[in-house]
């Protein structure tokens, strides 16, 4: 590995792979998809890193996505965690239960704004989300507004059907 | 001016307002209450919305011992989320602290501000006990730091005598016109501060030594204590304008309170050992920032990356 691909590893693999793993809710697939992002970095080394990985990691999402669509395929949006530490049942079964529903929570968001939401996530500015996603900067407040607000009010939406249903 | 739309506000709270464009709209919050509540608004979302998104966890974390989902009641969201923000620090810190040697872990991508030599020297600043409180060097934000690869941490000098400066790395561009001020490395301090009695002045232990300032005439207990009362509660908005806009918070956490003496905002957050104090001020076009806390200095040093 070049020492350039090295230092682009070192300093963005784990974000980009909390930023997937956010984003798909699948650890093995997030792996997968950073791996790739490397693979095209190393084929093809970015000017500007940063904005690059995140926007080709994105793009190999929604590939994917809309692979699996044609496919037919179920694409599994959670799985569930593995424990480092034990924990009461009920408490497991608690936070499992609450990440699900702010994964669902976040798939109700529109697809920029989501992505928009995540990169904010990993310490992106405004510049740097709009040249990732191809925004212009003076929409990106907008954006994360809009994102901010939807997904806490269908964080909220699911938290009172959970209720209901409890 | 017209009132600024949401946009605006997110944009305020992220730090992304240019320093020329902010005097209209904190004149403007000055003088409207709605503008105001829109503002606290927002910022309640954003501190939502974050929680959210980090109960979404990181792969390379141990998962926190609960998620304490947000609550529709203003009051019980800040108090249910700064405990659950305190949860999701302590685990990142942790990781950050057990492997230093792999990449970074949930503060991949932050950086400190990188820190240039001053000829002026800071007003008292921190020291911390060995193992209770650190405190990271001044540093000046004039705008977001960019990304940066995570720093090496400096060799450490012989202890540093008073007024001693230390460089430790060559500024961005945009920093370096902007006054900056430095400290003799965290490490340093960690071993040469002195531990308080009071649990409340503990965060705010300072080391006139280590730092090279005139030693001041008062006892530490009696300076924390005058230091303290000086500090009072304000709101959002005001510690916002009080700053002249571009209030600084830490990425990702929620504060507990803010609290202001003269032009120095304070914005406190909870963690599970104590606060995290995000010190700052106006001056000129750059808002001056510390930050203290019942952490490691690598952490502090972490955490100043995120601050924005």
């Amino acid at each position: 590995m070049t020492e350039f691909l090295a230092g682009l590893f070192t300093q963005y693999h784990a974000s980009l792979v909390r930023m997937l793993f956010r984003r798909t809710g699948d650890r093995d697939r997030a792996e997968d998809l950073a791996q790739e992002v490397f693979a095209r970095a190393a084929a093809a080394p970015p000017r500007n890193p940063r904005p690059w990985l995140f926007a080709v990691a994105l793009n190999l999402v929604r590939e994917d996505g809309r692979k699996a669509v044609r496919q037919g395929r179920r694409l599994e949006l959670y799985r569930a965690e593995e424990q480092r530490h034990a924990e009461p049942p009920d408490r497991e079964f608690d936070r499992g239960d609450n990440v699900a529903r702010v994964r669902r929570a976040l798939d109700t968001l529109a697809e920029r704004d989501r992505e928009a939401l995540l990169l904010k996530a990993e310490g992106f500015n405004y510049d740097e989300i709009a040249a990732t996603l191809g925004l212009a900067k003076g929409a990106i407040g907008t954006t994360l507004s809009r994102a901010r607000r939807r997904l806490v009010e269908a964080y909220r939406e699911e938290e009172g059907r959970s209720h209901v249903a409890s | 001016m017209s009132h600024p739309d949401e946009g605006t506000w997110n944009a305020l709270l992220d730090g992304e307002i240019p320093s020329g464009e902010l005097a209209p709209i904190t004149a403007h919050l000055a003088t409207c209450a709605a503008c105001r509540a829109r503002l606290e608004e927002a910022r309640a979302l954003m501190g939502e919305a974050d929680q959210l998104v980090s109960a979404l966890g990181d792969p390379a974390m141990p998962p926190p011992a609960a998620i304490v989902p947000p609550t529709t009641t203003r009051i019980g969201v800040y108090r249910q989320l700064a405990w659950a923000a305190s949860v999701v620090l302590a685990a990142t810190l942790g990781y950050s602290v057990r492997q230093p040697g792999q990449p970074a872990g949930a503060m991949a991508d932050s950086s400190s501000p990188r820190l240039q030599e001053s000829p002026e020297s800071p007003p008292s600043q921190a020291g911390a006990s060995p193992d209770s409180t650190a405190r990271l060097p001044i540093g000046v934000l004039g705008n977001r730091p960019p990304p940066a690869t995570a720093p090496a941490s400096p060799p450490l000098s012989a202890a540093a005598e008073p007024g001693a400066m230390v460089r430790h790395q060559a500024p961005p561009a945009h920093l370096a016109e902007s006054p900056v001020t430095v400290t003799p490395p965290a490490a340093q301090v960690l071993g040469s501060a002195q531990r308080l009695n009071d649990s409340r002045a503990r965060g705010l232990a300072q080391d006139s030594r280590t730092l090279g300032a005139a030693a001041p005439s008062l006892p530490l207990a009696e300076r924390a204590d005058a230091i303290v009362e000086s500090f009072r509660p304000i709101e959002f908005s005001s510690a916002v304008t009080l700053l002249g806009g571009g209030l600084r918070l830490v990425d990702g956490l929620v504060p507990d309170r803010l609290e202001a003496s003269g032009s120095t905002v304070r914005v406190i957050y909870p963690l599970l050992a104590g606060e995290l104090v995000l010190e700052q001020r106006r001056v000129g076009d750059s808002i001056r920032v510390s930050l203290r806390g019942p952490v490691s200095a690598d952490s502090l040093a972490v955490l100043l990356g995120r601050v924005r």
